[in-house]
């Protein structure tokens, strides 16, 4: 920079100018008609004068630069942090719909269990296994008009299993109960 | 921009502004106004004006001819090309319905569906078949030599599996082999197996129902398919979000409630395969219906068929031969005889006649089944005791017309309606045909053909005080939405007025009694009525009696004094002579006894009257 600010021509005018165009120093420039002017040493202008409107336009860019920095930089992180907490929250509902699907699938196989359990020949199966037999014909204490209990019907045990199963320890997990 | 590298000579500018011009001298190469760089230049204005009218036409024709063609593309062939593109992204798949469940009247299901697919493949598109094969093989459990010739095939379409679980399908999907297609494929599921099979029937390979419930209930089960079009990528993918994928949702099938109840369904395809174990029984069916409302409560035959297996079954097993197959009631249709008789005043239950042990029948004599001396029996005796000949005898009171009109009251010859495939109506022949011997064994239940149901339903009368209700073995309708429609009201009809019918179960009542034919009908607490049957079998290979055996029954109902349910039961027995009264009661008495507790009913406690069975006139 000092290099090049000693190259100037002091004597032109604009050299102040705010835009700090450099006047040309080339000969070809000067105007030929005029005799060539007498030149004398200078004593150089002070840095401060010519530095300090750089200075002062770069001081007032600055905000500017840094507001339109912050608000790219605030965009992309905005845009950046909605884009995850909508990748996040699609990623969550398409789990949530698997997990959705798989309960539906596992409701379907524990009423598929819960059918399977619940027909006839199935408790007919367990009721044996619990050493239950059918029942034989029921009697009823029926009050009578003068609410004295009239027994209906015949009570009778029923009939023993034709033979019990012999136990089957091992049978159980040890443990269960 | 202060930063700009200047060159030595410091010619160039620092900043965006143009240098002051400072001569002619500094841009010497610039060419005269007007001037151009092309050959046109030594045209004339005339020679020029044509050249531009020429480009101009030349253009405004391409312009033309670039919009006309536009608007043909894009105006009158638009939608077919937009269509021919959509056809080649689009697949049609169909959604299944979920067919409607058949349960039981406590809403215990019979046959129900559960969602499945099937695995199909558009061979154009799979890559690699013998790749995708063996992605395939360990997944579906179909051999790989079978899968590579599948994906090898002609065509477009072939199925790889059916009816797969969804987790299988899962596990297809997340392979993503291309041109591999789920479609929707339902399982029919028949919990309870062989349970109610006859009843609910099944549902064949194309999903249509073909026997039972599931037949006549086609329409109200099945549904409405519906489809699902959606956009297809390369690889015959379906796009995820973007694409096309229009659904047509599919109407599910209603819930069809039978009157059957499962236990005791259970209960009497139990004791039933207990007699056909028996060695002389080859089919034996029994029907449960309830006295008020003639709704079927159980309704089974053994040999039956589990509905889910009926691919294995023999075919001729696949019906209902409680509804379809017709046999000789014998005995059993002695009640509709007497009560012709008290109804038409020609008897009272203790009206004695004397009896003989045979009777002449036009060119043939009709004996009891053990032939016997006159005896003085009281009409009660005739019923109790089976007599043949005192039957034909108040048969012949009653006329031959009557008689016919009693029967068809009693819906013998004539369809009971229920809801079920196949029914039959039986056979009974218009009086005015009939001889005198099929007069007299028409009187006693020769002759004459119904099915189990029919034989059901005319004690029902009976047992309802003389009115008939139709059987109906579908209490209602559920749909989707969950409204509930029950069935119509089944016709109902006086046949027989109310003192004829109480005169009828006590007459029957006497038959499971002391002296009757059937006392392995009782059972402890309740006060029963019914009758026996033993009919001579036609023999199926040569059309006559000689060599068929006989089909033995047992019709009755319970408690006497307040009939809760009459239970029909025959027993074809083709190699032996045992009579109703010994074989068929007994399952009788099982199925009613469980039928009477599991509901609760409780005994009168009234004890059974005495009986006059014989008498002097």
């Amino acid at each position: 920079m000092s290099s090049r600010a000693t190259a100037r021509v002091p004597v032109n005018p604009r050299t102040s100018s705010a835009r700090a165009v450099p006047a040309r120093t080339t000969p070809r420039a000067a105007p030929r008609s005029h005799p060539r002017p007498q030149l004398s040493v200078v004593a150089a202008p002070a840095p401060r004068a010519r530095r300090s409107p750089r200075r002062s336009l770069r001081s007032r860019r600055a905000p500017f630069v840094l507001l339109v920095v912050a608000l790219l930089a605030g965009t992309t992180l905005g845009l950046l942090v909605l884009n995850t907490a909508i990748a996040v929250d699609s990623l969550q509902a398409s789990r949530l719909r698997a997990d959705n699907a798989q309960r539906a699938q596992d409701v379907q196989r524990l009423e598929q269990r819960v059918i399977d359990g619940n027909t006839p020949a199935a408790i007919a199966e367990a009721a044996v296994a619990a050493g239950l037999v059918p029942a034989g014909a029921a009697a009823y204490l029926v009050l009578d008009p003068e609410g004295a209990p009239v027994l209906r019907g015949e009570p009778a045990p029923a009939e023993a299993p034709p033979a019990p199963p012999a136990p089957a320890p091992a049978e159980r997990p040890a443990g269960g109960n | 921009m202060a930063g700009t590298v200047r060159g030595p000579g410091g010619s160039t500018r620092a900043g965006g502004r143009p240098a002051p011009r400072t001569g002619p001298g500094a841009f010497t190469s610039r060419r005269p106004p007007g001037g151009r760089r092309s050959g046109g230049a030594g045209l004339t204005l005339a020679q020029r004006t044509r050249r531009n009218r020429i480009g101009l036409i030349l253009l405004v024709t391409l312009l033309v001819v670039v919009i006309g063609r536009l608007a043909v593309v894009q105006g009158v062939d638009g939608a077919e090309y937009a269509n021919a593109a959509s056809q080649d992204r689009l697949r049609t798949y169909p959604i299944a319905a979920i067919r409607g469940e058949v349960l039981d009247r406590e809403g215990r299901p019979f046959a129900y569906t559960v969602d499945a697919s099937r695995v199909t493949a558009d061979p154009t598109v799979v890559r690699d078949p013998a790749r995708t094969a063996l992605a395939l093989t360990t997944v579906l459990g179909v051999p790989v030599s079978e899968l590579t010739e599948k994906l090898s095939a002609e065509g477009r379409y072939v199925v790889l599996a059916t009816q797969v679980p969804p987790e299988t399908a899962e596990a297809v999907e997340e392979l993503e082999l291309p041109g591999i297609v789920l479609v929707d494929d339902p399982v029919r599921l028949y919990p309870s197996g062989a349970v109610g099979g006859q009843v609910v029937g099944f549902v064949g390979s194309e999903g249509a129902g073909l026997a039972g419930i599931e037949q006549t209930f086609e329409g109200v089960l099945a549904g409405t398919p519906g489809t699902r079009r959606v956009e297809v990528g390369s690889g015959g993918y379906p796009i995820p979000s973007r694409g096309i994928d229009e659904e047509l949702p599919a109407t599910d099938g209603s819930d069809v409630t039978l009157t059957l109840d499962q236990d005791l369904q259970y209960v009497t395809e139990q004791r039933l395969a207990e007699s056909c174990a028996d060695g002389a029984t080859t089919r034996a069916s029994a029907v449960v219906l309830d006295v008020r409302s003639s709704e079927v409560v159980a309704m089974g035959s053994c040999p039956g068929y589990d509905p889910g297996r009926y691919s294995e079954t023999d075919r001729d097993l696949l019906g209902n031969p409680i509804v379809s197959s017709v046999f000789e009631p014998g005995s059993v249709l002695k009640a509709v005889t007497m009560a012709a008789a008290v109804e038409e005043g020609v008897a009272t239950p203790d009206e004695v006649l004397s009896v003989n042990g045979h009777i002449e029948a036009g060119d043939r004599t009709v004996t009891d089944a053990h032939d016997h001396a006159p005896v003085d029996w009281t009409v009660t005796g005739i019923l109790a005791k089976s007599s043949n000949v005192g039957t034909i005898m108040l048969a012949r009171e009653v006329g031959d017309e009557k008689l016919e009109q009693y029967l068809r009251a009693f819906g013998v010859g004539s369809e009971t309606g229920i809801e079920l495939p196949g029914e039959s109506a039986g056979i009974l022949q218009d009086s005015a045909e009939w001889s005198r011997i099929r007069a007299a064994n028409i009187a006693i239940g020769q002759g004459v053909s119904v099915t189990t149901l029919q034989m059901a339903s005319v004690f029902q009368a009976i047992a309802n005080g003389g009115v008939r209700v139709e059987p109906r073995i579908v209490r209602s309708v559920t749909s989707p939405d969950g409204q509930v429609r029950p069935t119509d009201e089944p016709e109902s009809r006086r046949v027989v007025s109310e003192e004829t019918a109480d005169s009828l179960a006590y007459m029957l009542e006497a038959v499971v009694g002391p002296g009757g034919t059937a006392p392995l009908g009782q059972i402890d607490g309740f006060r029963v009525a019914g009758k026996t049957g033993t009919a001579q079998r036609a023999n199926p290979e040569t059309g006559r009696y000689d060599g068929g055996g006989y089909v033995t029954t047992f019709v009755g109902f319970a408690p006497a004094d307040d009939p809760q349910y009459v239970v029909a039961v025959d027993l074809e027995r083709p190699t032996s002579s045992a009579e109703g009264g010994q074989v068929a009661a007994p399952v009788f008495a099982d199925i009613l006894r469980y039928a009477l507790t599991a509901d609760g009913v409780v005994p009168s406690g009234t004890a059974r009257p005495d009986f006059r069975l014989t008498g002097t006139p």
